[in-house]
Parts: structure tokens; C-alpha cells; sequence
């Protein structure tokens, strides 16, 4: 088996998690649902066996990524609305800082035949996009459009996996190249 | 500063699914389910929720 | 008051924080581990190399800068991974990132000494951990379990060489996976496969209050 560079893995986890960070948070900032970030959703990872992925958010525990949707929702709720009328006020999450870890430079679980290539032959198309990375993002969230107003640091930490479905397609420009299957959240 | 780096060192294994028998788990089984979030330090109860006393 | 409360009426509500939530497996790894951890950062660094990290192990940190009652950064700047300034094709992106216990030592040295708080001040950490599938196995064979934990608290800071003390901010990052066959003594069943520190500007109060 190839062992792959230090060097190679670190620029693939540097750029994957750089896009992830960009698609996430801006679909959070467009109060679009985030679900299908996380590997609960994903059939090829269920059928494999693969737990839903871990949510713990602000301490609460269990959580599917439909409820953690449902926590942003809320939070972007004011609360002197009425239930039958809601109205929402945007909540900005701007990221100031992130970094990543490779924790693990051949991850294998649930990964297509086509991206393991055992054949030394050939080139392994797995290299490099076979990691589980661990991945902390840190910045502000506000809650009102005073940059003064209402705020909280946050900070993320996420364990990302390879989207399988994504990759195996040749040539696919998809954005969504990972999945998470751990998220903690904090918020202070 | 940063210096020469390794590499990876020894390459990985197979790291595919495998028998629960070849699971290396320092950290012992999983202590009930997410939502009885077991508290640590003294007292231990699973009950109460979450743990305001982390040690 | 009334001001406030209009306020609170008309604007969004942050999700509630719960205290630590700690699901770390029957054998009580998380607490231990800190527990060991952060004296060992204050008084002997070295010595908590020796006992939790090899030549696999990461280490990087970065530093959120912003406004706000904070510290001079100055020696922290050069080590800082903080991707999204550095871009992910910057050769910071690459220097930036520790491998090894050696390395880290070196880099630990140069870091100005820290003070923690004791662990029996609960009230100053907020401690966020699991166990989690599928990291490679250090004998080649099968998978292993991981641990990751997730720090919140505070840390007093004495940078000599700037003449400079104050408290700083920080989330920290590990995850553990069971220990290398062969490590030398001392043995512990699991090892540091990766540690972040993220070093925020300082908040008045980060963590929180102990539930009544």
C-alpha cells in the first residue's frame, strides 16, 4: 500500500475543509437546512452500519441533525411573535479562525471498491481523499444587525469522513465532499 | 522553526469494517445512551443530566 | 430595564447552554486524561510529551483574533494555523503544523507558561466528549475506538519575555486512540493522535455557572 505524504494530506485536508467551511456556514447564514451535511442522512454510510452522527450542542446531547436545524430555526425566532405568525431575524455566524487535523490518512469504512484499489499498478484514486479529519472552527455569532449589538463567540469541532457518493463520481465538482459524523458545538 | 517533518510513519492498516472482536477500544463500552449523559467525578450518577462538575 | 426588555422581546434568543457533557466509555478516560493534562502543561511539559505523545502525534494552534479586551498576540503570531488567514495552499499551512513529540516539545518551550485553573473549580471548564468508530488501528489490523474531547475554560498567562500577564480564552481540542504496541514506559492504553488549541480573545466568562 502507497503510504501517502504527509505533505499530500495536509494540502487535501487543508482545501476539502476550507470549501466545507465556506458551503456550511453560508448555508446557515441563508437559513437553509444543514441536514444532509451529516452522515445520519446518507444511505451509504447507514447501510454500512455507521451510527447517526453524534451531535452535542451546547452541552445537549442525541440530537439528529433535523433538531439542530430546528435549534437554528428557533434562535433566529423573536420571541415576542406569535406562534401562528412567526418572525425571524437573521443570526450571523462569521468564521474568524479554523484549523484541521488528519486523524486518520486511510479511512476505509463504507468506501467504494473503485477508491480502495489495492492494484499497485494502478494509480490509487483513494489517496488522498480517504481521510477523517478532525476540524475546529472558531468566530462570532450576531444576533442583531449592530455589529455592537447581541453576540457570542462560538466555536465548532466536527470529525469529517469522505462522502463516498460524491467522490466516486468521476469528475464531480460537488462541493459536498464530506460528512459530518461528529459535531460540538459551543456557544459563550 | 517548523523543521523537517515526518511522514506518516508506518502506513495505516485496513481500517474497513471489521469483526467487533478486532476493535481496539482503550476507553471501555459506551456508558448508556446519549440522552442519560453520565456524569463524571464524584457522585457518578447517569440520572441527573448533564455534569456541571466535569472531573 | 424597559429598554431591555423590548430588547430581549425583539431579538433572537441564543440556544441555551447546558453544562460538560462527558460520554466518555465506562473507563472514565476524559477526566483522568485532563486531569494529568493541564497540571502537566504548567509545570513540565516535556515530561507530558513523554507520557501521551509520539512520533504521530499533531499539535497546532490558532489564534482568532478580534476586538475586544485581549492580550498582545506577539508570541503566538508566528505559530499560528489559523487557515483562514493563512489560506490553504500557504506553506503556513504546512510549517505551521507540529508532528511528533519532539517537535512539539520544541515548540512548547517557546510558548510563554500557562496557569490553569485547579479542577476542582468546575465552574471554569466545560468539558464536551465522546467515543466515535473508525480510526486505523495502531497494529495494522482492524479498526479502533476514539476519543474526542473538547475543552472551554480560561488560563492565566506570564509571558516573561514580553513582559506581558493577563488571562487568555481558549478551546482545546484532542483526540485520543489507543496506544502504539511497543510504546516505552510510561504506558498509557491510549495516546494523543491530536491536539488544537484555539485561543480566543478574552470573554468575561466563557463557561458555565455550576446548575444550582
Amino acid at each position: 500500500m502507497a503510504i501517502l505524504s504527509r505533505e499530500r494530506a495536509v494540502t487535501a485536508s487543508a482545501e476539502a475543509c476550507e470549501k466545507f467551511v465556506e458551503t456550511y456556514y453560508q448555508a446557515i447564514n441563508s437559513n437553509k437546512p444543514v441536514a444532509s451535511y451529516y452522515v445520519t442522512d446518507n444511505t451509504t454510510y447507514t447501510n454500512a452500519g455507521h451510527p447517526p452522527a453524534d451531535i452535542c450542542i451546547n452541552g445537549q446531547a442525541g440530537l439528529t441533525p433535523k433538531q439542530w436545524d430546528d435549534l437554528l430555526e428557533t434562535q433566529r425566532k423573536i420571541p415576542s411573535a406569535s406562534n401562528t405568525n412567526p418572525r425571524y431575524h437573521p443570526v450571523r455566524y462569521e468564521v474568524e479562525s479554523y484549523d484541521m487535523h488528519v486523524i486518520n490518512p486511510d479511512y476505509r469504512f463504507a468506501a467504494p471498491p473503485a477508491l480502495l484499489v489495492p492494484d499497485t499498478s494502478k494509480p490509487d484514486l483513494g489517496a488522498g481523499i480517504r481521510l477523517m479529519m478532525m476540524l475546529t472552527v472558531s468566530g462570532t455569532v450576531y444576533f442583531t444587525s449592530d455589529r455592537d449589538g447581541l453576540k457570542q463567540h462560538f466555536n465548532d469541532v466536527f470529525i469529517l469522513v469522505p462522502n463516498w457518493d460524491v467522490l466516486a463520481k468521476h469528475g464531480s465538482r460537488a462541493a459536498r465532499k464530506l460528512l459530518i459524523a461528529s459535531h460540538s458545538y459551543r456557544a459563550f | 522553526m517548523a523543521g523537517p517533518f515526518n511522514s506518516f510513519g508506518p502506513p495505516f492498516g485496513a481500517t474497513s469494517a471489521a469483526p467487533s472482536s478486532n476493535v481496539n477500544n482503550p476507553f471501555g463500552a459506551p456508558v448508556g445512551r446519549a440522552e442519560d449523559r453520565p456524569v463524571f467525578g464524584a457522585p457518578r450518577n447517569p440520572t441527573t443530566g448533564p455534569s456541571s462538575n466535569p472531573f | 430595564q424597559e429598554v431591555a426588555e423590548y430588547q430581549k422581546a425583539h431579538q433572537p434568543t441564543p440556544i441555551p447552554s447546558l453544562p460538560s457533557n462527558l460520554r466518555d466509555g465506562e473507563n472514565g478516560v476524559a477526566p483522568a486524561f485532563l486531569q494529568a493534562f493541564f497540571p502537566l502543561y504548567d509545570t513540565d511539559r516535556e515530561r507530558l510529551i513523554s507520557e501521551f505523545y509520539d512520533d504521530d502525534s499533531w499539535f497546532s494552534l490558532s489564534v482568532m483574533l478580534g476586538s475586544g479586551r485581549a492580550l498582545p498576540w506577539k508570541s503566538y503570531m508566528k505559530f499560528s494555523r489559523n487557515v483562514h488567514k493563512t489560506g490553504s495552499r500557504s506553506a503556513d499551512t504546512q510549517q505551521r503544523l507540529f508532528t511528533g513529540g519532539s517537535l512539539i516539545a520544541d515548540l512548547w518551550k517557546a510558548l510563554p507558561p500557562t496557569r490553569h485553573p485547579g479542577m476542582d473549580q468546575s465552574h471554569q471548564w466545560l468539558v464536551d466528549c465522546h467515543t466515535f468508530p473508525h480510526l486505523a488501528d495502531p497494529t495494522g489490523q482492524g479498526f479502533s475506538v476514539g476519543l474526542i474531547i473538547v475543552v472551554q475554560g480560561q488560563f492565566e498567562e506570564a509571558d516573561l519575555s514580553q513582559n506581558l500577564f493577563g488571562t487568555r480564552t481558549f478551546s482545546r481540542t484532542f483526540i485520543l486512540g489507543p496506544s502504539k504496541p511497543n510504546n516505552p514506559p510510561p504506558q498509557h492504553p491510549y495516546r494523543v493522535i491530536s491536539d488544537e488549541l484555539t485561543l480566543h480573545k478574552w470573554t468575561p466568562s466563557p463557561t458555565q455557572t455550576p446548575v444550582p
